[in-house]
């Protein structure tokens, strides 16, 4: 099987079970659950492609959920605009955003960047907590936020709002699945690889990530503003470092650099945190012993582990192709 | 104006300091269109900080670098690349993970305008299919084209860096060390098909086996100290005592600096 394939597979079952849910229940909670798992899964996979596709371990991705969270809200409750016109500017918000911090950020690498997206991300939740209290409604956030309305479908039906998410968030599986395959995709994974190579060859790797980082902030953006609309509430938690936490954790223990491994991570966390929160208020600790676990047995995340046993080239080609090579060299 | 067309890469006063270390003391070099230039000297002496300066990896050096008549001092590595410089590294630098075909796909973007598209477009890949044919067939790795990178022989690693490196069709080759490593029995076919890379191009050669350098090279260019000592054809510079004093290793030539004044 080689990674196209399990893919599609993967992709084929997801399609599946995301189409049919809504039809064999109805029960809100449930439905909620799915959705609110889509919204994240929109987020972890946007993440992905600084963390998986380029290596870089961003700890600011908090930012560009809140921001777009934030946009949603301001938008369409402040100045009274359309849902979709806020959707937009959540997106535009989260890219503008990351824009801004690729400038500080971009200069660092590894530990460096980490930190440095950590500081800023750190600094827009003080500004949202306390400091642009009169725009954000500081700690207490911005409660009604508003859900799509178009041809008259009540998009507050739990259903309805389901397919409106699931429909985005295929959308995002599809582009994703794209940019994989396309030689855009294919020069990010070579500066993964080798950096120094990709600047010799002439490709402007800063320029590269800059692009990578912007749209990975839009995506966050977007599934802030799905997130706000689903709660139909923003608050300053959404920009806390522990969100950008959450995310890693997510993508890590799906899979990270793969198509489905993050959408694998937020099912799991979130079904594991709904499950354990509703039996402990120690959750979070159980979970990280979990997480610890799925790291010594899964280190390439659960699903990652998964494809990589089901598509990885065996060493039998190589043997095979080692005595073929003093072959031809006698 | 014939002396600027003759002349691919000149460096002027290139100097490059590690601390108290003068790792280039003020070289000044010109190389012609089309010349094989074997690059050698004693460790240390400064040649690969030679070509990372002339690459564009160090970014504290001072002095002119100017490359086909146009300053490239201030570029960075990439848009040094587009006016045609490849280079080769010490430690193999390929795409270890992708397979061999893979890593040629990504250097033969850059032949295609690097233009990137963010779908996949098969209309793209047919376009760059030819050019990884034919390179695979040319760096000998046919066979081995869905082997990934990283699991092939040293020497077939060292053959795939050379034609990702070659892919653009650099006018300026720059290339470090490219035989260190590769074993007795793969060296001739690597050092002919390096004969054969350089066809058409500047090339530069860091290599501490004299017999390919001698082999390889019409003009042997002599580092010390990070200073260029002497130059010339081979056959003179492998009867330069003071070569001979500072490199060959003939400590038994009497008075080097004499003999050189």
């Amino acid at each position: 099987m080689t990674e196209q394939h399990f893919n599609r597979l993967a992709s084929a079952i997801c399609a599946v079970v995301v189409i049919t849910l809504p039809f064999f229940t109805s029960n809100d909670f449930i439905l909620n659950l799915a959705t609110l798992v889509m919204v994240w899964a929109i987020f972890a996979v946007g993440f992905d492609l600084v963390f998986g596709s380029l290596g870089m371990v961003s700890f600011g991705h908090a930012s560009f959920l809140g921001l777009g969270g934030y946009a949603l809200a301001i938008v369409t409750q402040r100045y009274g605009l359309p849902f979709s016109a806020g959707l937009a500017a959540a997106v535009v918000l989260g890219g503008l955003g990351a824009w801004l911090m690729s400038f500080f950020a971009l200069r660092m690498s590894g530990i460096f960047f980490a930190l440095v997206t950590l500081a800023l991300s750190q600094l827009l939740y003080i500004l949202a907590d306390s400091k642009l209290r009169g725009l954000t409604g500081g700690a207490d956030g911005i409660p009604g936020v508003g859900r799509p309305g178009f041809a008259n479908i009540d998009f507050f039906g739990s259903v309805n709002f389901y397919v409106f998410v699931a429909v985005i968030f295929g959308l995002v599986m599809l582009g994703s699945a794209l940019l994989r395959r396309s030689s855009f995709g294919r020069v990010i994974t070579a500066i993964q690889q080798n950096e120094i190579r990709c600047e010799q060859l002439g490709y402007d790797v800063h320029r590269v990530r800059q692009g990578v980082f912007i749209v990975s902030g839009a995506i966050g953006g977007l599934a802030g503003g799905l997130l706000g609309s689903l709660l139909m509430y923003v608050n300053p938690q959404m920009l806390h470092w522990t969100t950008s936490g959450d995310v890693i954790i997510m993508t890590l223990l799906g899979g990270a650099g793969t198509l489905w491994g993050p959408v694998v991570g937020v099912l799991i966390f979130e079904v594991l945190k709904e499950w354990m929160s509703s039996k402990t208020q120690y959750w979070y600790g159980i979970f990280g012993a979990i997480f610890i676990l799925a790291t010594i047995y899964f280190p390439r995340g659960v699903l990652g582990e998964i494809q990589h046993r089901l598509c990885f080239r065996p060493p039998r080609e190589r043997e095979a192709a080692m005595p073929a090579a003093e072959e031809t060299r006698a | 104006m014939s002396a600027a067309d003759t002349i691919a890469l000149r460096c002027t006063d290139v100097a490059v300091q590690f601390g108290a270390l003068k790792a280039l003391d003020g070289v000044s070099y010109a190389f012609r269109r089309g010349g094989i230039y074997g690059l050698i000297g004693p460790n240390g002496a400064g040649k690969t900080t030679l070509i990372n300066a002339l690459s564009g990896r160090l970014s504290r050096c001072s002095g002119q670098i100017e490359c086909n008549g146009i300053d490239i001092t201030t570029l960075p590595p990439h848009r040094r690349a587009r006016h045609g410089m490849g280079r080769s590294f010490q430690i193999t630098r390929i795409f270890p993970e992708m397979t061999v075909k893979e890593n040629l796909g990504v250097a033969a973007q850059v032949a295609c305008g690097r233009r990137m598209l963010p779908w996949p477009s098969a209309s793209y890949d047919r376009r760059l299919a030819g050019s990884i044919a034919a390179m695979l067939e040319r760096v000998g790795l046919t066979r081995y084209r869905h082997s990934v990178a990283g699991t092939l022989s040293y020497g077939m690693q060292r053959a795939l860096e050379l034609g990702v490196t070659l892919m653009p069709d650099p006018s300026i080759l720059l290339l470090d060390e490219p035989l260190a490593g590769v074993g007795h029995h793969e060296m001739d076919g690597a050092a002919a098909l390096i004969r054969e890379a350089a066809v058409g191009r500047t090339v530069l050669l860091i290599e501490h086996n004299m017999n390919v350098v001698m082999g390889l090279s019409e003009q042997v260019v002599v580092m010390a100290a990070g200073k260029v000592i002497a130059d010339g054809p081979p056959a003179e510079i492998r009867d330069n005592a003071l070569v001979r004093s500072v490199y060959l290793g003939e400590d038994d030539e009497p008075a080097p600096h004499g003999v050189a004044a």
